[in-house]
């Protein structure tokens, strides 16, 4: 179990997985955004 | 060769069409190697006998900086397969991998920090690995700026891939930065031609977390390309 630097270790792991969620957003927005074009044309 | 090549696998329709069925495939390897790498290197692996629990954190920062690196030599091979073959695939795999590694190295170096504050009392120094990862991000960051001022596809594509190829003079310097310069930073440790310095036990993590970051690169990538290759197809 994590017994010291504790604060450093989750925060370190937090911002991982805050920024690779944030790259599957981007990609998913820029999907939905392009099939929307795609009905509309 | 190269015509069946082209029309098989290299063309556009062929890329959208072979890549539906792999996503599923990426994001299964993904999700193994993620939850098995963050399971076994936050709660099974030993603590380090100098660094105790802080050393857990190379799990997410050496990922992060190798997937970093990787990102840039794939397109520098796109850069280069797109200047002297024009495969149009390729362009797009190099122009959608640049914010992708931007990230990633922007990752690295916040992840180092949070790593350097209790190891070496200090968020940043001006140590040679960390101001040629910093490097590595303004480039990234000056092919997104560049690819963004051109307007016509043709130009920015040999631009950009003239760029990424100049740019990948930094690769080596990132590596061997530990080696040639004193640095604090700490020498190779897995990449050791000779038997890895670390245990066994800590090294199944880290390999595991490094295939699922550079699995998490093609996922993301092929998301995008898949993206930009129906945006040609509502412009056309």
């Amino acid at each position: 179990m994590i017994s010291d630097y504790g604060i450093y270790i989750w925060s370190a792991y937090s911002i991982t997985i805050f920024i690779l969620g944030l790259n599957i957003f981007f990609a998913l927005r820029e999907k939905r955004k392009i099939l929307h074009l795609l009905k509309k044309s | 060769m190269f015509a069946w090549l082209n029309k098989n696998f290299l063309s556009l329709r062929a890329f959208y069409i072979n890549t539906t069925w792999l996503i599923p495939w990426i994001m299964t390897g993904f999700s193994l190697c993620f939850i098995y790498g963050m399971f076994t290197g936050l709660f099974i692996a030993p603590a380090d006998y100098q660094q105790g629990d802080g050393f857990r954190i190379i799990y997410v920062h050496v990922p992060s900086a190798f997937a970093a690196m990787f990102i840039y030599l794939m397109m520098a091979i796109c850069a280069m397969i797109t200047l002297i073959w024009r495969v149009k695939i390729t362009a797009i795999c190099m122009s959608c991998s640049g914010p992708i590694g931007a990230w990633f190295t922007l990752l690295a170096l916040i992840t180092g920090s949070i790593w350097g504050k209790p190891m070496w009392g200090t968020w940043w120094i001006w140590d040679a690995r960390l101001t040629s990862v910093l490097i590595l991000l303004f480039i990234y960051l000056g092919f997104i700026a560049l690819q963004s001022a051109i307007e016509n596809s043709r130009t920015r594509d040999l631009a950009t891939s003239i760029m990424t190829i100049v740019g990948i003079i930094n690769l080596p310097i990132i590596h061997y930065s530990v080696i040639w310069w004193n640095t604090l930073h700490q020498g190779p440790t897995i990449s050791k031609l000779s038997a890895p310095s670390i245990a066994s036990s800590m090294l199944y993590p880290l390999l595991a977390m490094i295939s699922a970051f550079i699995l998490f690169y093609f996922l993301i990538v092929v998301i995008r390309m898949r993206n930009q290759i129906l945006m040609r197809e509502i412009k056309s």
